[in-house]
């Protein structure tokens, strides 16, 4: 029994002399307090767009406008249907002037990046006119190869579709690929008219999906 | 009748001059006698009286014990430290004034008169053994002597403080004082820990401008013990995360992505190689007292690893745009500083590295690391 007593009483006096917290201690030299991180990962997907940079081809500027709507801004200047202004695009002069439409196009870089997406085997990348120009010579066309390959001729190039997205990507998987050159272009067909040569503005929606 | 004539005839013997002074003479006499009597009687009270007679000190409710012993009083401190940490003795409260610590304690304290009121001095009349270490304060009587602010240094030069200020209270008046030891932070070479015998405080009653009696009471009924003390505390920047006080402390960073994209409030998403940091700005506050070094050593390490490890890491830095550095597994340390200093503030930044994978079990509701922060102080 005393030998119960002696050792409860020496553990009493262990107690009092420890410290009485783990941010703060006494008769001692140091403390380690601990700090508590929690963190929670969320799936990631980010598709940006910036200036073109083929050699021989005419560069519009790609322009992050930092505004929720629109996200990026370009302007292809002054175009007609003779092609005979010059502005920041490559041209394509129509094949029968007067008859047939002229082609103004640019190059573009889409860069397409996501993280902790559980499944990557099927991603898409499209684009569609969300609000097309309002006039009725103008349109909005892509390359049609969608591969980066520079277009050669009016004939390489297609509307891009007001009702449906069209795909503009057709690799594997898209992540952490270099910037994927695409080609987009205004057609201008060769009417007259009142009204048809007014400042007009379109918007194209792009998109990448990961599965 | 009788004793009218005699007194006339007596007095009209003598000329008028002789007839004034006398007149003079016998109204001082008859004025000034009750104020020799009086005098008289604080001389012979002062010379005789007892401690507790015009004064008495008692526990009061809740507060440190004070008893009667050798004709004074005693009461105990027991341990105490710079910073305040710990329990402190009973009846006592203990309080963090940045640079050092105040046990307080309120006292209860009886005031008798002869004449009229009374009111009550206070001197520190034998200083502490550690006087570097120690110093006694004390809350007068026309304040709330529940709170540390109302409390104030004794001299140590021999002045006198008015512990119930005049004019005073009427005799049988029971006041609510305070008296308080001051531990401040000494470190290095003033660091002082170990017992103390105490000091004593002179309790004066003044009755009618005389001094009609003093009592004492002493600081320690055992010694008293300095203990030196470290505490190592974080904070939240005002521009950062928040800090919360929680065993012992816990941040969380939300929602987070490998590509730096939306970093919540707080936050500021620095691409990195291979994923991204998330960066906050937190403080770190060492305090110490009473230990041999005024610098201390701050590491940190990683206590628990995230589940997700290989996605997740934390790493330190000096400034919000880096460099970063990954905090390793308890085991190594980073080290934050070596120069800490007592009651200095460190803004440091704390960065979550998060990696751009994708794949099964990439993202995730919740993970959570347990970071150790350690001061060491020579």
């Amino acid at each position: 029994m005393k030998r119960i007593s002696l050792a409860i009483f020496a553990a009493l006096l262990t107690m009092a002399s420890t410290s009485f917290a783990a941010t703060t201690a006494t008769n001692s030299n140091t403390v380690a307090p601990t700090l508590q991180v929690t963190v929670k990962v969320q799936p990631a997907v980010s598709l940006t767009l910036l200036t073109g940079t083929t050699a021989g081809v005419g560069h519009c500027t790609v322009t992050a406008t930092g505004a929720p709507s629109p996200d990026y801004t370009m302007d292809f200047g002054n175009v007609d249907a003779l092609a005979i202004a010059n502005t920041c695009a490559s041209k394509f002069a129509p094949t029968t002037p007067g008859v047939t439409d002229a082609i103004y196009w640019t190059d573009y870089q889409l860069v397409p990046v996501y993280t902790s997406q559980s499944a990557t085997g099927s991603q898409s990348l499209t684009a569609q006119v969300t609000a097309n120009f309002g006039l009725g010579n103008v349109s909005l066309v892509r390359d049609t190869a969608g591969t980066g390959a520079v277009p050669a001729a009016v004939g390489d190039f297609s509307p891009i579709s007001t009702a449906s997205a069209d795909p503009i990507a057709t690799v594997a998987d898209l992540d952490g690929k270099t910037p994927l050159t695409r080609f987009i272009g205004v057609d201008v067909q060769p009417k007259s008219g009142a009204g048809l040569n007014a400042s007009q503005t379109a918007t194209v929606t792009f998109t990448l999906t990961v599965n | 009748m009788r004793t009218n004539t005699l007194h006339e005839v007596e007095t009209n013997t003598p000329g008028a001059a002789q007839r004034s002074a006398g007149r003079g003479f016998s109204y001082a006499k008859r004025f000034l006698q009750p104020v020799f009597l009086f005098v008289s009687l604080l001389i012979s009270l002062q010379c005789f009286a007892r401690g507790g007679t015009f004064l008495q000190l008692a526990t009061a409710p809740g507060g440190v014990t004070i008893t009667a012993a050798g004709g004074g009083y005693r009461t105990s401190f027991g341990t105490m430290n710079g910073l305040a940490v710990g329990t402190p003795g009973a009846g006592l409260t203990a309080t963090d004034l940045g640079n050092g610590a105040l046990y307080f304690s309120e006292v209860r304290m009886t005031v008798n008169t002869i004449l009229g009121q009374g009111y009550v001095t206070a001197s520190f009349s034998t200083p502490f053994q550690h006087p570097a270490a120690l110093a006694a304060w004390i809350c007068p009587s026309n304040s709330s002597c529940n709170v540390a602010a109302n409390y104030s240094a004794l001299s140590t030069s021999g002045g006198v403080t008015n512990i119930v200020p005049p004019p005073g209270v009427n005799s049988g008046t029971t006041v609510t004082i305070g008296i308080a030891i001051f531990v401040p932070d000494n470190d290095g070479a003033s660091a002082v820990t170990g017992n103390d015998n105490g000091g004593t405080i002179t309790f004066t009653v003044v009755n009618a401008g005389l001094p009609i009696e003093s009592d004492t009471l002493k600081l320690a009924t055992s010694p008293n013990k300095i203990q030196s003390a470290v505490e190592l505390t974080l904070d939240s920047d005002p521009s950062g995360l928040t800090i919360n006080p929680a065993t012992d402390y816990s941040v969380d960073y939300g929602n987070v992505n490998g590509l730096g994209i939306g970093a919540g409030a707080g936050l500021t998403a620095i691409a990195q190689a291979g994923g991204a940091i998330y960066s906050t700005p937190y403080r770190i506050k060492p305090a110490f007292s009473d230990l041999r070094s005024t610098t201390g050593t701050i590491t940190v390490c990683t206590q628990t690893a995230f589940a997700h490890s290989a996605i997740l890491n934390m790493q330190d830095a000096s400034a919000s745009a880096g460099p970063f550095t990954a905090i390793p597994n308890c085991g190594a340390r980073v080290q934050i500083t070596n120069t800490a200093s007592d009651r200095s503030t460190i803004t440091r930044y704390l960065g979550l590295f998060i990696s751009k994978v994708n794949g099964p079990g990439t993202s995730f509701a919740s993970d959570s690391a347990v970071l150790t922060y350690t001061i060491t102080v020579p």
